[in-house]
């Protein structure tokens, strides 16, 4: 509709002159780059008798609130056109109000269930939200209208994101046949060529010969690097585009954003600034700015190999266990990987949900707790999830699996296997970290929804049903352990380096594996089948006992919790989430004063990879009560890496145990983590840090942290007399 | 009938009685400098307090024995 009308363009400008002006000419004139007609043709609607013209000029005027009353009032009649209201809806989807722009493109379906610009509404929305829905819509609107050409460009674009390029270019090919100036399929064409690692340059001449402004295409191909992991290209397809057309704002917020993926502050500010001082203010600017203006709450601790930006309220407490972290799994993947980083790495950990999701704006794969944007992770706090939401320890080996995999292959990789790489390597971090066989990954095996290899990556940006993008997760890490097993583990590293090499996922397979992509598929579903599919087929049986299960825990009735807890366990042991029978069992076990097998089923629960702090500390407590202080401590030691905030008697407790087992430098850790805690007693908390301080040969830290005690509580006795020692101890030799 | 306290024991004996006097300044001493933290030189601040801590916890040992 926008561009239907395709005439050689001064054969246009001469009939938009003799003759009354319609939508699609001004349209066509903006499009063709003729900014000085076009906006005469949008001026002379604003004068037109016809609402719905008026509207239509308001808007190519950027004069968006009184196109938007135009809109009102020409749908306001029974019977107006469907069409009407399909146009106000793309107006208030351009003006960043996709909620009630879906409400518009419904209504008109509801008039009109032939309206194929109605469904390509629909699809434009959710295709903004990586819905797999888009998809579906456009097929609907290309069997309504097949020379809808916006449909197909659409169409290619999603393709393109999916990476499924072959059907990517044959949309766009259709589209340019259908329009000779579908410069945005001429701009999908340059992407393809250019993630392919071809040059885009002919792509760009058409388009350029069409619109010599036309700053559109540059975005569109800066977006589709950037889901393709190419941070540093797509910058510089957001500055080509904002050079071409200055006041293409929504380039700007791009580019503002992906500056920041590469860990800018500046220079995002003033692209942010520039486009919400223009009235550019979707979701994504304004957040990013907030975002930006909230990074004085955050504290940067650099080194020569990390960058470490926590906020201010929880620095002191994370910084010792993420730094930690961080330099073990660099000296872990330096070598395993045979490479090093070409620079620090800088890892970013937001407490508030929202801010990180700010982090993940325009990227697909919603509810991930981590992004890496090469050398730069941005992972929620454990902070920001009620205790159990989050591991942050799988989430930073994950992350920076990444950050190396992008590295090695100079970012072409394909998704699915820096993703199946990542998740892999959790589980060889800890095998409690192995990715979570959820139930809807349990049904997906029974059903048989995995994705042949050559085209798993199609199931993580525009999943085909809702749980796709997680079963492709599994699918993918299920895939690097089963090349382990069977071909060992270097035979991953091959297969970064044939990567990094442009090679495609099937001759990786082939080369690689000496396997063909089919036979290897058939080889991998046998190996999950072996490993998962008596679990699969007793998927609704174990649901079914799980539920009188419940039942009887929710009545009391522990024996024949605990008789037929086992037996419900065994159908799908690796069920670890809300009323797992582990922990019915576990309560059941304590009701009956069984200190034995609430422990012995704690454990099986520990090992499974059960988060939920509570019950890891409950087993703490037994293990302590059977007297295992070094198994309590190994198990305060998992809730670490799960919930370290907000539990200065988690950080005491294993403070104790650890300085008890003269494990002193792990048990300074802890107390100073008691102390980061702000807790009640911070004098006893210092106190207890000065012990292990001195415990550990650190006189001076040990005086310096006593001495903080007796400044809180200057009579405070055992403090008083460990001053005292250290006073009167022999000065540490240097 | 009162049983003394160990304070009000110690308050009996002279020697004693000097120690609890000087703990008494002492812990006077220390909250003053708290209260004028802010306004010091950090590194006058910890030198003057720790002299004071220390002097305090050997008082304290004094009374103690």
């Amino acid at each position: 509709m926008r561009f239907a009308v395709v005439l050689p363009i001064f054969a246009l400008a001469w009939a938009v002159s003799v003759r009354a002006a319609a939508p699609a000419d001004c349209w066509a004139l903006r499009k063709h780059g003729h900014s000085a007609e076009a906006k005469g043709c949008f001026e002379t609607l604003t004068h037109s008798g016809d609402a719905y013209l008026r509207a239509e000029g308001f808007w190519g005027l950027e004069q968006w609130e009184r196109a938007n009353e135009q809109f009102r009032a020409v749908t306001q009649p029974a019977g107006s056109q469907d069409r009407y209201k399909v146009r106000w809806g793309m107006l208030l989807h351009e003006r960043f109000n996709d909620n009630d722009a879906n409400g518009l493109f419904r209504e008109a379906l509801e008039n009109n269930p032939s309206s194929a610009e109605a469904y390509l509404g629909l699809a434009t929305v959710s295709a903004d939200g990586f819905e797999g829905q888009a998809a579906e819509y456009l097929a609907k609107a290309i069997a309504l209208d097949p020379k809808l050409a916006e449909a197909h460009e659409l169409m290619a674009d999603i393709a393109l994101s999916n990476d499924d390029t072959d059907v990517a270019a044959a949309e766009a090919d259709k589209a340019i046949a259908l329009e000779n100036d579908a410069l945005d399929a001429m701009a999908i064409h340059g992407a393809i060529e250019l993630i392919a690692n071809r040059s885009p340059e002919a792509w760009f001449a058409k388009i350029h010969a069409i619109n010599p402004h036309y700053g559109e295409a540059s975005a569109r191909v800066g977006r589709q690097l950037g889901l393709h992991y190419r941070y540093e290209d797509a910058v510089t397809y957001y500055r080509k585009a904002v050079e071409l057309e200055p006041r293409l704002w929504a380039a700007h917020s791009a580019l503002g954003i992906a500056l920041m993926r590469l860990g800018q502050e500046d220079e995002p500010f003033r692209e942010l600034e520039l486009c919400y001082d223009n009235g550019y203010r979707d979701k994504a600017t304004v957040n990013s700015l907030r975002l930006l203006d909230s990074y004085k709450n955050f504290e940067t601790f650099r080194d020569s190999t990390t960058i470490l930006k926590l906020h201010k309220t929880e620095a002191a407490l994370l910084r010792p266990y993420l730094q930690a972290e961080l330099l073990t799994i660099l000296a872990t993947y330096e070598k395993k990987y045979r490479m090093k980083l070409p620079g620090p790495v800088q890892v970013e950990v937001y407490p508030d949900h929202e801010d990180f999701a700010v982090r993940t704006t325009g990227m697909p794969g919603l509810g991930a707790f981590g992004v890496t944007f090469g050398q730069v992770v941005a992972m929620d706090s454990p902070s920001a999830y009620k205790p159990g939401g989050l591991n942050w320890g799988s989430t930073l080996w994950h992350e920076m699996s990444h950050v190396f995999i992008l590295t090695a292959t100079n970012h072409r990789v394909p998704r699915w296997f820096t993703e199946g790489l990542a998740v892999h390597e959790e589980g060889e971090r800890s095998p409690e970290w192995r990715d979570r066989l959820t139930p809807e990954i349990l049904v997906a095996i029974r059903d048989k929804k995995f994705l042949p290899v050559a085209t798993l990556d199609r199931g993580f940006v525009y999943p085909q049903y809702p749980s796709q993008v997680i079963v492709s997760y599994f699918q993918a890490g299920s895939i690097c352990d089963f090349v382990t097993e069977k071909w060992g583990e270097d035979k991953l590293l091959d297969m970064v380096r044939s990567f990094a090499k442009l090679q495609t996922t099937s001759q990786v397979i082939q080369q690689d594996l000496g396997v063909a992509p089919e036979a290897f598929d058939k080889e991998f579903f046998g190996w999950i089948g072996k490993k998962y599919g008596a679990e699969a087929a007793h998927f609704d049986a174990w649901l079914e006992e799980l539920k009188a299960l419940v039942v009887a825990a929710q009545q009391k009735q522990y024996d024949t919790v605990l008789r037929q807890g086992p037996g419900v366990l065994g159908l799908y042991p690796e069920y670890v989430a809300d009323a797992n029978v582990y922990l019915l069992m576990a309560a059941a076990a304590k009701a009956r004063n069984d200190d034995n097998a609430e422990a012995a089923i704690l454990t099986e629960y520990e090992h499974k990879g059960g988060q939920l702090p509570d019950a890891l500390k409950r087993l703490a407590t037994l293990e302590e009560n059977a007297r295992k202080p070094a198994e309590a401590a190994a198990t305060l030691e998992r809730v670490n890496y799960i919930y370290p905030v907000k539990d200065e008697d988690l950080h005491r407790r294993l403070g104790d145990l650890l300085y008890a087992q003269k494990r002193y430098d792990p048990a300074i850790r802890e107390y100073a983590a008691c102390v980061a805690s702000n807790p009640v007693d911070k004098a006893g908390a210092e106190f207890n840090l000065a012990q292990a301080y001195f415990a550990a040969g650190q006189k001076d830290k040990a005086e310096e942290t006593v001495l903080a005690a007796l400044e809180i509580a200057p009579g405070y006795r055992p403090a008083q007399k460990l001053l005292l020692e250290l006073q009167r101890s022999p000065a540490k030799p240097d | 009938m009162l049983r003394l306290g160990t304070s009000q024991q110690a308050g009996n004996d002279p020697a004693k009685r000097a120690l609890l006097e000087k703990k008494d300044q002492l812990e006077q001493k220390i909250d003053t400098l708290k209260y004028q933290k802010a306004a010091m030189d950090p590194q006058d601040y910890k030198k003057q307090l720790t002299e004071a801590l220390v002097e305090l916890a050997k008082v304290q040992e004094q009374l103690d024995k």
